[in-house]
């Protein structure tokens, strides 16, 4: 496995010192910013960066900011270190494109398991055994390229929504579970206050529908999601 | 100081005033009612002097009567005829008394209506007098000399039936308007004092029930005494809420503060762990601890949140045997590997509108609580009721003295038999389950069952959405 580059955006230093003492023995490279506006400039400076870790509570540009500025070009997946206890962080976070989320403090194995897991969604869908094209109606998935497309227009699907779009395309018309769709894409059991699948669905329903306004995506009583064909 | 006392007695502003003022007043009307009705109310015929213009109506009559008389003579029956057409010309009541004779010419119909003895009585009188009677008022006398014969003149009208004629008749009737009409007065006495104070003893309420917004805001507006002690309340409540907000803005900066040197302890630990200490059990148990802390903490911002008001509420509406299925399992789940096992029962297929975070965690702090310290079994029971849901947490365990029952929903409070790690979390649990139903404007009680345990009744209102 090629060794995956790290951006950390984090203001408190002791703590992003820590974290490099500790990620880069598990074969991560890590780039540290302390600022929003200097984490922004790394992420967006041309160097690839396989994953960003992104805190909330940064000073003057707080991490919201940062990501909402960083989707309007760059769909770099961001796992979000949000603040224990503000349960808005959130939902914030991934309504605005975040891939994940992890209240800080966090214990340092839930953390490197979370990078794992995002890394693998990542690098596992090419090479999965699913390596064809897959088509419904309109809309294309190309797994080899990670690009899908409505009408011959291009979606800006982050990794994680290009991982969740093409999980429901190959169970075109059946049921997938909520938990089945968390322990696929998000690596870990659903638990009962995880919001995470339902907002990359619909963050996923949202990019479809600026393009073509059909429900694709139906919600099953609550337990899961179903992708159809436009009648 | 002049200023001041006078002040004092202005009713508008003053509570001392308006007793004192109404009092006062009070007394007075009573009093001087009670001596005007008294003397409406005799029968008994007043003497006084008569004044100037009785006495020039007197001279008038009296001279009219001698001119006309003058001009021819008159027999007795013309006099009386004379008598009478004066009398309707002049709108008066004219009596002509002959004390050589001893009798009486009237101008009016009703001579047995009259009992002429009062008149009569004055007939040695030099000095002219109005005569009071309950029904009219005469003034004379006044001597004239008609047809060579000596008379007395009186004039005078009936009174029209005045307003307590009725009253000499029916004193009852009388005696329940002076009742009805005092006790309204002294009603709208009372309810003039009382009603503030009504308003205040609401705010108090308010506030003995923790709601530290309570303001009395009417009371205060007011200019007199009570007016005062609605602001002095109201500054108290101030006092107090910056008191206790304080103290509860410290317990959550704290744990704010701890996050961080927390979270680079538990980095440092996982870099101890990663340098060949894996299974150093110091280490593990360090680990744990902090994670302890770390739940902690969490527990405490999220109760600040809910008690600072500050929630933010998601309305979101789904299936309630969705929105529930996770939790139970879980719950089971973990209640299984105690050997303990939970019942649910649904009311059937309902769409609720709640905030899912909040009602989750509500439910699942109660659930998490009943499975501590349930022997063997668990019950979840939902019922709609109207448009709102009852829920009850049931368990076998060993209940709760009745005196502590209602503080269990308060932070950090333990039963103090079960002040152990063994059975206890963070102790804000169910003070957090009773924040995130009161955020949602439900109700959380609890109390012991029958056959042993402790059951909590959470009661949400008007949640169940028809879904058309």
């Amino acid at each position: 496995m090629a060794q995956k580059s790290l951006l950390l955006i984090d203001d408190d230093t002791e703590l992003s010192a820590l974290l490099k003492n500790y990620l880069e023995p598990q074969g991560y490279r890590l780039t540290m910013a302390h600022t929003g506006p200097a984490g922004l400039d790394l992420a967006t400076g041309g160097q690839h960066f396989d994953l960003i870790l992104l805190d909330v509570m940064l000073p003057e540009t707080d991490g919201f900011e940062v990501l909402k500025t960083l989707r309007r070009t760059h769909l770099t997946p961001v796992l979000m270190l949000t603040a224990r206890g503000d349960d808005f962080d959130r939902i914030l976070g991934l309504e605005l494109g975040a891939d994940d989320y992890l209240p800080k403090p966090f214990n340092s194995r839930e953390l490197s398991a979370r990078i794992k897991a995002i890394c693998r969604r990542m690098e596992l869908l090419p090479a999965s055994s699913q390596q064809q094209c897959l088509a419904i109606d309109e809309l294309l998935l190309d797994p080899a390229t990670q690009k899908a497309s409505v009408q011959g227009r291009e979606l800006a699907l982050t990794g994680t929504e290009f991982a969740m779009l093409h999980l429901l395309m190959a169970n075109q018309g059946k049921l997938v579970s909520k938990q089945h769709l968390s322990e696929k894409i998000m690596g870990r059991r659903l638990s009962a206050f995880d919001r995470s699948i339902d907002m990359h669905v619909s963050n996923l329903r949202r990019k479809l529908a600026d393009v073509q306004p059909k429900e694709r995506i139906r919600t099953l009583r609550g337990s899961g999601y179903m992708l159809v064909e436009i009648r | 100081m002049r200023g001041s006392w006078l002040s004092r007695l202005n009713p508008l502003n003053s509570l001392f005033g308006r007793i004192f003022l109404w009092f006062w007043l009070t007394t007075v009307i009573m009093l001087v009612t009670t001596i005007w009705i008294s003397r409406q109310m005799t029968d008994q015929i007043r003497y006084e002097p008569a004044r100037k213009f009785q006495q020039e109506r007197l001279q008038q009559s009296a001279d009219k009567l001698q001119r006309l008389a003058g001009r021819r003579r008159h027999d007795s029956a013309q006099l009386d005829e004379l008598l009478r057409r004066v009398g309707m010309r002049e709108h008066l009541g004219l009596m002509l008394l002959s004390p050589v004779d001893g009798k009486a010419l009237l101008s009016f119909p009703g001579s047995d209506r009259l009992d002429l003895a009062p008149f009569w009585a004055l007939q040695d009188q030099q000095a002219v007098f109005s005569i009071d009677g309950p029904v009219w008022q005469f003034t004379g006398p006044r001597a004239l000399i008609l047809e060579d014969k000596r008379y007395l003149l009186f004039v005078g009208r009936f009174k029209p039936p005045g307003p307590f004629l009725f009253a000499r008749q029916q004193p009852w009737l009388m005696g329940l308007v002076i009742l009805l009409t005092s006790a309204g007065l002294c009603a709208l006495l009372a309810w003039s004092l009382l009603r503030p104070i009504g308003n205040l003893r609401e705010a108090t309420r308010a506030m003995a029930r923790g709601d530290l917004q309570a303001r009395a805001v009417k009371v205060a507006s007011r200019q007199d005494e009570v007016g005062q002690l609605g602001r002095e309340f109201n500054h108290m409540a101030e006092q107090l809420q910056r008191l206790v907000d304080s103290q509860k803005r410290i317990l959550a900066d704290i744990s704010h503060e701890l996050r961080s040197p927390l979270a680079r302890l538990q980095v440092a630990i996982g870099i101890a762990q990663q340098e060949g200490n894996e299974d150093s059990v110091h280490l593990l148990r360090i680990e744990q601890e902090a994670g302890r802390i770390d739940r902690m903490l969490e527990d405490v911002l999220t109760l600040a949140r809910l008690d600072s008001g500050q929630q933010h509420l998601h309305w979101e509406i789904q299936s309630l045997e969705a929105l529930l299925g996770q939790l139970c399992d879980d719950i089971r789940f973990e209640a299984r590997a105690y050997g303990k096992e939970l019942t649910v029962q649904y009311p059937g297929e309902i769409k609720v509108r709640v905030d899912i975070r909040l009602f989750l965690s509500a439910l699942e702090n109660v659930l998490r609580n009943a499975l501590k310290y349930a022997r063997a079994r668990i019950g979840l029971t939902i019922t709609a009721s109207g448009n709102g849901l009852a829920i009850r947490i049931l368990d076998d365990g060993p209940g709760v003295a009745d005196d502590q029952l209602s503080r269990l929903f308060d932070p950090f409070y333990r039963v103090s038999s079960a002040r152990n790690r063994e059975t206890g979390g963070t102790g804000l649990g169910l003070a957090i389950a009773a924040g995130a139903i009161a955020s949602q404007g439900g109700t959380i009680v609890a109390s012991n069952r029958a056959e042993g345990g402790l059951c909590v009744a959470i009661h949400l209102a008007s949640v169940q959405w028809d879904a058309d």
